[in-house]
């Protein structure tokens, strides 16, 4: 067993070692594999913000991962067709800016967790995780019988959108930025995890009562958590648009809910980097597996029972001990 | 149109009687041993496949349909007894992704079996063409017929649960989980025959609305949501929750799916808002009721 | 007459057929102990339950400062001033001494929504911390988990989060329960002090300390206050006698 800070910097690492090491070899696929873990990787984060540390099971986190791809792949189509989103009072343009693209999809996961979470909040348990599936299967169905954003058939970007001073076509800089934006998220959940607001949302999980008792609305402590899940993930699919060039409906599907659960149970329940290499892992799985047989969901699946049932804990808390004093 | 409005009503009672099939499996699961089950959707698929292949095989839909129930319910209590029962101690978060992961399985494994290509079952002679009924409604008898059987299930469920020992023993189940083993009830053999019985029904409804649709992977995946909306809507744990959640749910979303589009037509001159909105239909009446009434229609207060 | 710190007028509840509460009334006045004893399944828990917001009345109002709080919630309730312990022992488990205090003042402080500051940064309200951990006898055990507390200390520390909060009254739902002779010693000393910083509604079991300790007594029999008086006025009482005491002499 080691100490979770030292597996936690060496999980950052080996990432990026990673991709440093299949760029400098001219394997261009494997920067692909890394950027498009990284990516899972941040939405993983998001749900364990909730999941992991709020004690809200999630069944619906591909409502955010699907509202930030639309968010990047509306605006983009505006942007390539020259016509404005909105044009009335004020006019709104489309942007293949990632920045003002990316940041326009976390305000977007914001609103959908904000009124996701108000309304299933109200409710717990098995309750809280048939709700959260079902609403995101609501968003599934609207994107598929929205006609004006392709339907079925989503949305191609067929100009990568840019980020300034960087050439995004280019698959190496195009991770250095996501995993940038990784890094920043990971420092930001440390931090919040660490805040008064962090202390009462680990409580409320384990003992929602006291947290009343010392004056602390549990409901409001959820919905802020839910929110801040909600942004995280929705950013992670802005990202995985931009990966992709494409956006559709399958990023609102019900399985993208159950795979960011995947990555973050495979990792490790709240813990800081449990989704990093859950995500990782799930990847490399999909590779692996992937080109032997074209039915590899099936070992997946027989690896997740096992995991399940006999390996609680995840890779990290199999490896790590859990840092016990979150003070100095 | 009223006579079109008088049939689509009539689709949504089939589609809400079918639902209920699927929906009082899984709340009485949830009921009696506090199990979510995910997987309820692959004892669905199960079932139409089995009804598919024995109809193909023996060229008889009776069969077909008999196998689907045995399928489903050999295949429920070999998940029971080989990963299920491991679940009823665990919180519901381990319950949701073994049974995700037993999705997974059942879809590949299905998949490894049959191929991709959708099968179909046909509808039998006996069944086939429409019937006349009071009102001048000209109504396909298969779906009349899938109505009786619902209903007749319906009922049979209710004279199950209040009128038998197995019923009083699942009753005391639902009531307080650990008394029922001081009764001297075999506990073990009490779940296997839940969930038999409610992968059963599932199976039943798979093979039946698979006769209407078509049979393929991931067919029970968008029926076991609109169960969850079903058992949201009308309170977890109540199976007369069930019925009224599934008979509304499917009522209003053929409703919603046929009256909006025209609606949005005449004011709009377009059907797309009308078919936007009807898609969100039954989850904006769950969203509905979870403000007025969260623990359900026909929950108890929490 | 001191003024009522806390009022209960004329509060009912019932499950069902089981009327928990039946019309009940009690003042908690300042600088006062008032114990409220009662047979089991009296209707105590009931009772702080309703007074502390987890449940709401049939009929009837609760009066805190002057201020109807019938309609409050629980955290409301809190934030004026109920300081409230439990039972059963509803410390955050995998928390230590010293982070389930800093959660109940934070809290207090209102600070619990900042989310990028650190909790523990704070000295003054560590230091803070650490005082009423040390008033609770919990001072050299901060950085203990409370799942692995020994039970008394786990009683300890309900009452160190419920003083951190600086309550206007204290409700200590039997913080005697389960302790030793030494453990209830020193539960019954600290309360001593307790209740010159705010008055305390004490729920007990422990009759010996009951006695000790309280100013005032009410005695709850099926849902119903059959009696309140000081401790001579209770020991004299033969309702008291006849219907909890079941006549024994020695009891009191």
């Amino acid at each position: 067993m080691i100490s979770e800070r030292y597996l936690n910097i060496a999980i950052w690492v080996g990432v990026l070692g990673f991709a440093l090491y299949a760029n400098f070899s001219g394997e261009t696929y494997w920067v692909t594999l890394a950027t498009r873990a990284t990516i899972f990787a941040i939405a993983g984060i998001g749900l364990n913000f909730a999941l992991g540390y709020g004690g809200l099971i999630s069944f619906g986190h591909a409502a955010f991962f699907g509202i930030g791809g639309y968010a990047v792949g509306i605006l983009a189509s505006h942007a390539q067709s020259f016509t404005p989103i909105y044009d009335g009072f004020v006019t709104i343009d489309g942007t293949q800016s990632m920045v003002i693209a990316w940041g326009a999809a976390v305000v977007a996961g914001a609103l959908t967790a904000l009124l996701i979470g108000a309304l299933s909040l109200r409710t717990s348990g098995a309750y809280f995780i048939m709700i959260t599936l079902a609403f995101g299967q609501m968003f599934y169905y609207f994107a598929i019988s929205w006609p004006a954003y392709g339907g079925e058939d989503g949305i191609s970007i067929y100009v990568r959108n840019s980020f300034p001073g960087l050439n995004t076509l280019v698959p190496f800089q195009f991770f250095c930025l996501v995993f940038t934006v990784l890094t920043i998220v990971i420092l930001l959940v440390r931090t919040m995890n660490k805040s008064p607001f962090g202390l009462a949302l680990n409580a409320v999980r384990q003992m929602p009562q006291r947290v009343e008792t010392v004056g602390i609305a549990p409901f409001k402590l959820r919905l802020i958590a839910f929110v801040i899940s909600g942004m995280i993930t929705a950013l992670a699919g802005a990202m995985f648009a931009d990966l992709n060039r494409y956006v559709s409906p399958a990023m609102f599907s019900w399985h993208v809910s159950g795979e960011i659960m995947v990555f973050v149970i495979l990792g490790g329940v709240a813990r800081l980097m449990g989704p990093v290499i859950g995500a990782a892992t799930f990847v490399a799985f999909e590779e692996v597996l992937g080109r032997q047989s074209e039915h590899w969901l099936i070992y997946l699946g027989l690896a997740l029972l096992i995991i399940v049932l006999f390996a609680k804990g995840g890779i990290v808390g199999s490896l790590a001990r859990r840092g016990t004093a979150r003070h100095g | 149109m009223s006579l079109l409005i008088a049939e689509q009503f009539l689709n949504g009672i089939q589609l809400g009687v079918m639902l209920f099939l699927m929906a009082a499996g899984l709340t009485l699961v949830f009921g009696v041993m506090g199990l979510i089950n995910l997987a309820h959707g692959s004892l669905y698929m199960v079932g139409a496949f089995a009804a598919a292949f024995v109809a193909a095989n023996t060229g008889s839909y009776l069969l077909g349909i008999v196998a689907s129930v045995v399928a489903a319910a050999v295949a429920g209590v070999l998940i029971e007894t080989l990963v299920i029962r491991r679940l009823y101690k665990r919180d519901h978060l381990d319950q949701v992704l073994a049974t995700f992961a037993l999705i997974l399985i059942f879809s590949e494994g299905t998949r490894m079996i049959f191929g991709s290509f959708p099968l179909y079952l046909s509808i039998p002679d006996a069944l086939g063409g429409p019937i006349t009924l009071p009102g001048g409604i000209e109504y396909p008898l298969f779906r009349l017929t899938l109505i009786a059987m619902g209903l007749l299930v319906a009922v049979g469920l209710y004279l199950l649960i209040t009128k038998t020992r197995v019923g009083m023993q699942i009753q005391a189940g639902e009531a307080d989980r650990e008394m029922i083993s001081a009764l001297g009830v075999d506990i073990s053999k009490l779940y296997t025959f839940v969930f038999a019985l409610g992968a059963a029904l599932a199976g039943l409804s798979g093979a039946l609305v698979g006769t209407l649709q078509s049979v393929e992977v991931g067919m029970g995946e968008p029926v076991l949501i609109m169960a969850f909306v079903v058992i949201v809507i009308g309170g977890i744990g109540s199976i007369q929750g069930a019925l009224v959640g599934a008979v509304l749910v499917g009522v209003v979303q053929t409703l919603g799916a046929f009256l909006l589009p025209i609606w949005s037509k005449m004011l709009f001159g377009s059907p797309d808002a009308g078919a936007v909105l009807s898609s969100m239909l039954i989850y904006i009446l769950m969203a509905g009721v979870l403000l007025i009434r969260p623990q359900g229609l026909m929950g108890q207060a929490a | 007459m001191d003024k009522a710190v806390l009022s209960i007028r004329n509060l009912s509840k019932s499950f069902g057929a089981i009327e928990a509460s039946k019309d009940i009334s009690l003042d908690v006045r300042a600088g006062e102990i008032h114990a409220l004893i009662g047979p089991n399944g009296a209707g105590k828990s009931t009772l702080i339950q309703q007074i502390a917001g987890g449940l709401r009345p049939d009929a009837g109002q609760i009066v805190f400062q002057g201020e109807p709080v019938t309609h409050l919630t629980t955290v409301q309730r809190a934030r004026l001033g109920l300081g409230r312990s439990f039972q059963v022992s509803a410390v955050v488990p995998d928390y230590t001494v010293l982070e389930n205090i800093m959660l109940a003042l934070h809290g207090r402080n209102r600070t619990a929504f900042r989310l990028f500051s650190n909790a523990f940064r704070d000295t003054a309200l560590l230091a803070e911390a650490r005082r009423h951990a040390e008033r609770a006898e919990l001072g050299d055990r901060l950085s203990i988990p409370a799942a692995a507390l020994a039970h008394g200390e786990r009683r300890l520390l309900e009452l160190a989060m419920a003083l951190s909060l600086k309550p206007k009254i204290f409700l200590l739902d039997e913080p005697m329960a389960g302790l030793g002779n030494d453990g209830t010693q020193r539960v019954t000393t600290l309360l001593a002090q307790l209740k010159t910083e705010a008055p305390i509604l004490l729920v007990e079991h422990d009759m010996d300390a009951v006695f000790a300790l309280a100013d005032r007594i009410s005695v709850l029999v099926y849902g119903r206050v059959i009696a309140t008086g000081t401790r001579d006025e209770i020991r004299a009482n033969a309702d008291v006698r006849r219907a909890y005491l079941g006549d024994d002499e020695d009891a009191l």
